[in-house]
């Protein structure tokens, strides 16, 4: 029997082939290093944002006790019930347009389990500060300075002994500020100062949420707590490691690694192919001589796998490194050998598939082929349709660019998947209009600003208001009342629920019914109220449906009064305003109700309309009234709006910095194909000049030629880009998002490419300049 | 009337102990209608010599005439022009563009020029040449043969001054050729053009009116 031994030869064949075609060697090789260092680096980031909130998680308190006096303080943080007590009160809070800062004594435990970082010391003198680094940045000022704060309308200078920073080391600057004073500095300021405490139990990140309920409840007790003043803390019991959670979070992880190496393996593909049709006298002589199909493809596939075995440690090591850089709180080995893994299995299959059709072509090549070779890139028709075809530099493009479909088919498609992801990526930033949801979620009547009012001040709530009526420059006040921690139960489950007191204009607010109808007067009438869905509850079996019966216990005259409502409408939980509490009300109650339940109501905030002409000197005047009274803080509608606008900066710069990698990926396969193009039909140049063809002409050829490409990609992009864009607008539902399409990014992207374009021709210019006619018309005789 | 003239033409290569001398000073002429061979061995120059006719290479020295006009006073543009309206080429290797067709190929000078056709003329030439079935077709469906005849077809469709032929039968059988060659001779005589010949095939050289031997760069006879 004969046998193929030829491992061999075929390595070396490989080999030979890489040496030989530089461009395709370096061009590919760069392609996966790029791919490979893109998606681990991504992977890398996403897991370590995970872990590093995995880690948050674990050092957060199980229990809040609120506004608890300093002997209860004391008394718990002896008890041996608790392995750690953790303590903040607030001291004021002060906003502009710009930003808002909380003055608050934290200290360190409490700050570790609110995800923070001190870098310096913790303050320990009367005027001794730790600022938040991004409020450092803005007074430029650095561990040893001296800073002016604003504390209750007077201004005192403050020694920064250290600053605050985010764990999750990537969040950008969300403008709402924190600068934490001594408990010295709180000590000194008149009146009884009440803390929220954090309350740890012993290996409390393992107790279940029942467990710690009871626990919480034996704790109220003991203590004397009331129930407002005491609750569990949901984000410690947040069901994000769940399998759901964690499947989908791999299943986006995959989804981007996949999306770029298909991108990049586009671009092997097209590599390969104009490398194999160039090598086609190559192929046919092998085949000639005795080499079997099988042999070829295992000749194309080894120069891949050799490309592969070159790119990938690099890559790895690129995307490493970045990935590190990135976040290096989050790093953990576990699962960088995990995500190098699936991108290295990843990478390979996808290489792999890539060059198996280019492989399969020149195993198709006959021997004859090679014969009759001229050296032409020729193209696979017999005949034109028309017999005569108008003959300018314009239309020999055409026909140039419609020689090789399949060619132009691969180098389009890349193109166009860069297109399409940068409209996509840059009209989803385009498209988000924070001041829509700022407005709707906490300024639904049109406000400049908003007090909060703390629970202490409820029994001077009426003069509150008439206060902030008479401030100058306001026009309107809208009140807005709730009640927190209200025990609810309904279709078996039952929960302590925050709840608001609507009027009927408020109720026009609740716009995103999911089922039923909001009719006030029937509510009224019928004991009504309203139950917003929110996936948080509904994972944990909370929900309720129009019809159905809701008990809600409260406090009348020091008895556990019960009521029963109907609810009357289900709202959506994400787009439905919350009237700026900050306590996500759950239940909405008509301000008119019969129900008792009425009287435990609680001013939560004041929703300020301001003269439109004067609203920084209305704000101004309203932080002085705010500076001189108790339990109340100051928020703006601007201050609130540039936050939100700040909140997806990171993602939106990481999604634009991935679609840049992909808009690269296409421009590298278009550029590649267009220089190997100019060189191969070098001869045809040469010939197309001695018959009369001026280089004037031929340059204006290729550039015709590149412009039918972006033209084509361009196409492509406005089409689907903006189709695309708008289903994943309406996917998302949210107030915040208009569809809107990014007219000055497509134009800059235009330019982009029309600049590219010009220096191509510039540079084959230069090489038509020095290219000897002669030499030309020669090449393959 | 001396269509085409070459005075002292020279053509070296490289300096020094290295010099080659590719054509070592030509003077040369060739009358209008004529048809001549330049016949020489592989390395004598004839194709260098050919090249320099038409304004594809320049020479180290000397000047060439084409139809009263010196080749060297031309600046590159200029003499791609010049080239498209007054020489045409049958190179050995056809040289047509494949995404042509045959019809396409034949008038590509004409429009490269913004010009349109003569189809009387072309007419006559495609008929002369036996391609009137094949006009829509692409090159890659012709044999050599054909290929050449519509190369020739070409190089004759602007009326030029003068037809340049490197080897034209260098890649034909002996029957193709004789074929090619009569063609090329007819046409010459029909449209009353001038016929410059490269060949190393003295056989086919005797079809010419007149043979000028070439070697080391001289013109021997």
């Amino acid at each position: 029997m004969l046998q193929n031994n030829n491992c061999f030869i075929i390595k070396r064949l490989a080999k030979a082939t890489e040496k030989s075609e530089k461009r395709l060697n370096v061009t590919a090789t760069v392609m996966i290093i790029l791919s490979v260092a893109v998606s681990f680096a991504v992977c890398l980031f996403m897991l370590a944002q995970e872990r590093d909130y995995d880690l948050v998680k674990q050092s957060m308190p199980q229990i809040n006790a609120l506004q608890v006096s300093d002997d209860i303080i004391q008394q718990m943080s002896k008890d041996q019930e608790f392995s750690q007590v953790s303590v903040n009160s607030k001291i004021a809070d002060h906003s502009n347009k710009d930003y808002s800062i909380a003055i608050m004594y934290m200290d360190l435990p409490y700050l570790t389990g609110r995800g923070k970082n001190v870098e310096g010391r913790m303050p320990e003198a009367e005027d001794e500060v730790l600022l938040d680094s991004y409020y450092a940045q803005r007074l430029n000022a650095k561990i040893g300075d001296r800073v002016p704060l604003k504390i209750k309308g007077q201004e005192k200078q403050f020694l920064v002994t250290g600053m605050l920073s985010d764990l999750q080391k990537v969040k950008s600057d969300s403008r709402n500020y924190m600068v934490i004073i001594s408990k010295e500095f709180l000590n000194q300021s008149s009146g009884p100062v009440l803390y929220n405490a954090g309350l740890y139990l012993p290996n409390g990140s393992r107790l279940g949420e029942e467990e710690v309920k009871q626990k919480m409840e034996n704790i109220q007790q003991r203590y004397h707590l009331s129930g407002e003043n005491i609750s569990l803390n949901n984000s410690a019991f947040m069901k994000n490691n769940s399998l759901q959670s964690r499947f989908s979070q791999t299943g986006v992880l995959l989804g981007l690694t996949i999306f770029i190496f298909i991108a990049a393996a586009i671009v092997i593909y097209s590599l390969f192919y104009i490398s194999v049709s160039q090598k086609t006298r190559q192929y046919g002589q092998l085949r000639a001589i005795g080499t079997t199909k099988k042999q070829i493809k295992k000749l194309v596939r080894s120069v891949g796998v050799s490309f592969l075995k070159t790119g990938l440690p690099i890559g790895l090591l690129i995307g490493g490194i970045v990935g590190y850089a990135m976040d290096p709180n989050g790093w953990y080995w576990p699962h960088t050998w995990i995500a190098a893994l699936a991108v290295a299995c990843l990478s390979a299959i996808c290489i792999l598939i890539a060059v198996s059709a280019p492989a399969s072509k020149a195993a198709d090549i006959t021997p004859i082929e090679a014969v009759r070779y001229s050296g032409y890139e020729s193209t696979n028709l017999k005949a034109s349709q028309k017999m005569h075809r108008r003959i300018t530099p314009i239309s020999l493009a055409k026909m140039n660019f419609t020689r090789d479909r399949k060619k132009a088919a691969s180098t389009l498609l890349s193109l166009a998947i860069g297109g399409i992801l940068f409209v996509v990526v840059s009209g989803i930033s385009a498209s988000y209009h924070p001041e829509n949801e700022v407005r709707e979620h906490y300024y639904p009547n049109g406000g400049s600003y908003r007090i909060s009012v703390d629970k202490i001040n409820q029994s001077q709530k009426s003069k509150l208001i008439e206060k902030v009526r008479k401030i100058p420059g306001v026009e309107k006040t809208y009140p807005y009342y709730s009640i927190a921690n209200v025990p609810t139960s309904a279709n078996g489950w039952n929960r302590e629920l925050n709840s608001m007191f609507c009027t009927k204009n408020d109720f026009k607010f609740l716009t995103h019914t999911l089922e039923g109808t909001i009719d006030y007067n029937a509510m009224v009438r019928e004991n009504g109220v309203v139950f917003r869905r929110y996936r948080e509850y509904t994972d944990l079996g909370v929900d309720c449906h129009p019809g159905d019966q809701i008990n809600v216990q409260y406090n009348e005259k020091g008895k556990t009064v019960t009521d029963t409502f109907k609810v009357f409408a289900v709202v959506n939980g994400a787009g439905t305003t919350s009237f700026g509490s900050e306590n996500a009300p759950v239940l909405f109650f008509p301000m008119d109700t019969k129900s008792k339940i009425l009287d435990t109501k609680k001013l939560d905030s004041i929703e300020v309309v301001t003269d439109p002409s004067a609203v920084e000197e209305t704000g101004t005047a309203l932080q002085n009234f705010v500076d001189q009274s108790d339990g109340v803080e100051l928020s703006s509608y601007e201050a609130r709006v540039k936050s939100a606008a700040a909140m997806p900066g990171i993602i939106f710069t990481g999604l634009k910095i991935l679609s840049i990698f992909i808009v690269l990926f296409g421009l590298i396969n278009y550029l590649n194909t267009t220089i190997t193009t100019f060189f191969t039909q070098k001869r045809e140049r040469g010939m197309l000049q001695a018959v009369g063809t001026t280089k004037s002409q031929l340059t204006k050829m290729f550039f015709a030629e590149g412009i039918y490409y972006m033209a084509g990609m361009l196409i492509c992009t406005l089409i689907l880009g903006p189709l695309a864009l708008w289903v994943i607008v309406k996917a998302i539902n949210y107030v915040s998002y208009v569809f809107t399409f990014p007219v000055f990014q497509i134009l800059a992207f235009t330019a982009v490419l029309l600049v590219i374009q010009i220096l191509l021709i510039i540079y084959t210019k230069q090489i038509m300049q020095k290219e000897s006619l002669i030499e030309s018309i020669a090449e393959n005789e | 009337m001396n269509i085409l003239k070459t005075t002292a033409l020279k053509k070296y290569y490289g300096s020094g102990a290295n010099l080659v001398k590719a054509i070592d000073g030509i003077d040369f002429s060739v009358e209008s209608g004529e048809f001549v061979a330049i016949v020489g061995t592989s390395g004598s120059g004839k194709s260098t010599l050919l090249h320099m006719l038409g304004g594809l290479d320049n020479p180290t020295s000397g000047s060439v005439e084409v139809d009263g006009k010196e080749l060297s006073k031309m600046n590159d543009d200029q003499l791609t022009i010049f080239r498209r309206r007054n020489i045409g080429f049958v190179f050995q290797n056809y040289n047509l563009v494949p995404i042509l067709n045959v019809y396409e190929n034949i008038v590509l000078p004409i429009e490269l020029d913004g010009e349109k056709p003569d189809e009387v003329f072309i007419d006559k030439i495609v008929k002369m040449l036996g391609l009137t079935e094949k006009l829509n077709n692409l090159p890659n469906s012709l044999s050599g043969g054909q290929q050449q005849r519509v190369a020739i077809a070409r190089a004759s469709a602007t009326k030029p001054a003068i037809i340049l032929a490197d080897e034209p039968t260098g890649n034909l059988d002996s029957k193709t050729s004789q074929e090619v060659m009569g063609l090329l001779k007819m046409t010459g005589r029909q449209f009353h053009q001038t016929i410059v010949m490269i060949t190393h095939n003295n056989e086919i050289a005797q079809l010419a009116d007149r043979i000028v031997r070439i070697e080391d760069g001289r013109i021997v006879a």
